[in-house]
């Protein structure tokens, strides 16, 4: 507790319960919503209507594909190994939403106050590579166990420059703690992180594309070569934990980038100094519209770029994007060591 | 009786018997599935075994050295494991075979 | 004192259950699949061992990259090998259990004995700047060594697909 006195075990239970209640709620709604807005920018951005059906502006298109996802026969392949193919796609969302849990929405609301922010995210999003790879190998297919093995080591060699270039940022601030990395970049000499850090952010994001699977790195679910990689035998509502597992994860990482390099919740000093107005926004509507621009981004970035060769993946993560990393954690020791 | 279940829990000993354990399962699958994909694997049990038992050791002691010895096991335990898999990997290409028991020439070629 | 007593006791159980189930299974992916499960739980014992920063790289890197390859390499290998793995008892005897069970009791006799009374508990290993001034103001030797060990796996790769491509050039 922040007053340092500590209530009973029971309203401590209860009002944990309310706020996973509420995160909960506001990012399925979300995820669901995404996929709408995803369906519209994209048919926009190739010169066609997007759906238009459902209600008014097909507002109502997410519930329909729900109800149509839920009445779906739900088919498991004879050849699959049953227990596991009933599992994985369970495992993939799991450890997906479990990620929101050491997000700080505003300074004040985070459901687990924990000194590991970041090792936290970075471990579920490595026993979530466990729900990809177990999904590709029960359904008892060649293409899914060959789209779950892209997908896995695309994930696994993304990580490393991934944790690399939140290394950077960890040691400018010097914390786990994503509260207090916010905290120490506004205050920092630019305000924001990206300044000193482009390099680790330019990383950070492409890395973000990569370990949410999606384009341009989508190759574990390839329409064209694979059928649709690991989610090929799965149908109906299991089909669907996938791809809320997959938009959820895009949310963590839009979270993460704009915590980490833009500030989160909070100006830099020099714009809150400027224009003093601007503590009148609540934190969570600043830190909301930084996201929605970063999930804006994957939709624009989805419907630009094509995708890419399996080998231009593999040595694009190793051969590029580690020594920029490291090149850009060397840099912040530099401006640490200079006490700038 | 209740007490005594809670302070058994509480305190360092449910470390120790898992420890235990698991060095147990790690042996004991080493010498039951005479499988060499299990043999590494089974190594592995074993040495996380042993580091758990490092590890309660230097919180209950009081001494930091304990987790830093578990911080280069691991390490260790990464680089053995994945030499071990290479020698399995290429064991197998030789003679589609995992058993233990056919793991009988030195250098020499097969004469049959 | 009782929510730490409670929650080892679950933990424990769930390590026993599914210590059981790895004797049970005779395909190798569930074997492995509940070895990970108790390396996982182990990595939440950390956490009662205020090593948060042991439990993170039980985690990531045990659990999130050498597992995952070893689970590689098993897709490597055809379906018949894998499955049906037998229980081998034919040239052992209950008495190659004797020395090990005397060896683990020894053990965890001297552990026992070891334990002081009034133990001091250590303070948390999680601040980033007490790792770092511990591993670089006492250990940094160990360091210079482990990264001389980690490199040895790069050098057997390298010896042991040397000569394929060789023969594959020629």
């Amino acid at each position: 507790m922040a007053l340092g006195e500590s209530l009973p075990l029971h309203l401590e239970i209860l009002i944990v319960l309310i706020k996973i209640a509420i995160v909960l709620g506001v990012f399925l709604f979300h995820a669901a919503y995404t996929v709408y807005a995803e369906r519209k920018i994209l048919g926009r951005m190739q010169a066609r209507l997007g759906p238009r059906e459902v209600g008014p502006y097909g507002l109502l298109q997410p519930i329909a594909d729900l109800v149509k996802l839920l009445f779906k026969e739900d088919i498991v392949p004879a050849e699959a190994h049953k227990t596991l193919f009933k599992i994985a796609p369970l495992l993939v969302l799991t450890f997906a939403i479990v990620n929101l849990s050491v997000i700080p929405f505003h300074p004040s609301f985070i459901i687990a106050d924990v000194n590991l922010g970041v090792l936290l995210i970075l471990a579920f999003a490595g026993l979530g590579t466990y729900g990809i790879i177990l999904a590709g190998y029960s359904s008892g297919s060649k293409y899914s166990l060959l789209g779950g093995l892209r997908s896995a080591s695309q994930i696994l060699s993304y990580e490393i420059p991934l944790s690399l270039s939140l290394a950077g940022v960890i040691l400018y601030a010097e914390s786990f703690h994503l509260r207090d990395i916010v905290e120490v970049q506004v205050n920092s000499l630019f305000g924001i992180n990206v300044f000193p850090q482009i390099l680790g952010f330019i990383v950070f994001l492409i890395c973000a594309f990569a370990e949410t699977n999606r384009a341009p790195f989508d190759l574990p679910e390839a329409e064209s070569e694979l059928v649709a990689g690991y989610i090929t035998e799965y149908s109906g509502f299991r089909m669907g934990l996938f791809f809320l597992g997959e938009y959820i994860s895009m949310y963590v990482m839009a979270l993460l980038i704009s915590i980490c390099y833009f500030g989160g919740w909070a100006f830099p000093w020099w714009l809150a100094n400027a224009l003093p107005f601007l503590k009148a926004i609540p934190p969570t509507l600043v830190l909301a519209l930084k996201v929605y621009f970063f999930i804006f981004l994957f939709i624009w970035v989805r419907a630009t770029f094509p995708r890419y060769r399996f080998d231009q993946l593999m040595s694009m993560s190793w051969k590029i994007l580690i020594p920029l990393s490291l090149i850009n954690f060397l840099i912040v020791a530099l401006i640490k060591w200079l006490g700038v | 009786m209740l007490q005594e279940i809670i302070n058994f829990f509480a305190k360092e000993y449910i470390f120790y018997l898992i420890s235990g354990m698991l060095i147990f399962l790690g042996i004991s699958l080493f010498l039951l599935r005479k499988n060499l994909l299990i043999a590494i694997l089974a190594l592995e049990v074993a040495f996380n075994g042993v580091n758990l038992a490092f590890a309660t050791a230097s919180h209950y002691l009081g001494d930091p050295k304990g987790k830093m010895v578990v911080l280069v096991t691991l390490a260790i335990a990464a680089g053995s494991f994945s030499i071990g898999l290479i020698l399995v990997v290429n064991y197998y290409r030789l003679k589609r075979s995992l058993s233990f028991d056919e793991l009988k020439l030195l250098g020499e070629r097969d004469e049959e | 004192m009782i929510e730490r007593a409670i929650s080892l006791l679950i933990i424990s159980s769930l390590f026993f259950f599914f210590l059981l189930l790895t004797y049970y299974f005779r395909h190798f992916i569930y074997q492995f699949l509940s070895i990970l499960v108790l390396m996982v739980l182990q990595g939440v014992l950390f956490l009662y061992l205020n090593a948060e920063f042991l439990a993170a790289v039980q985690i990531i890197v045990y659990v999130g990259a050498i597992l995952i390859m070893f689970l590689f390499s098993l897709f490597l290998f055809p379906e018949e090998e894998l499955k049906g793995i037998k229980t081998d008892v034919s040239r052992i005897s209950y008495k190659t259990f004797i020395p090990i069970g005397l060896l683990v009791l020894l053990l965890v006799i001297s552990l026992y004995r070891a334990v002081p009374e009034n133990y001091s508990k250590q303070e948390f290993l999680s601040d980033i700047k007490v790792i770092g001034n511990f591993l670089f103001n006492e250990y940094w030797f160990l360091i210079y060594l482990l990264a001389f060990i980690l490199s040895l796996p790069m050098v057997a790769l390298y010896i042991f697909f040397r000569r394929e491509d060789a023969s594959r050039n020629n």
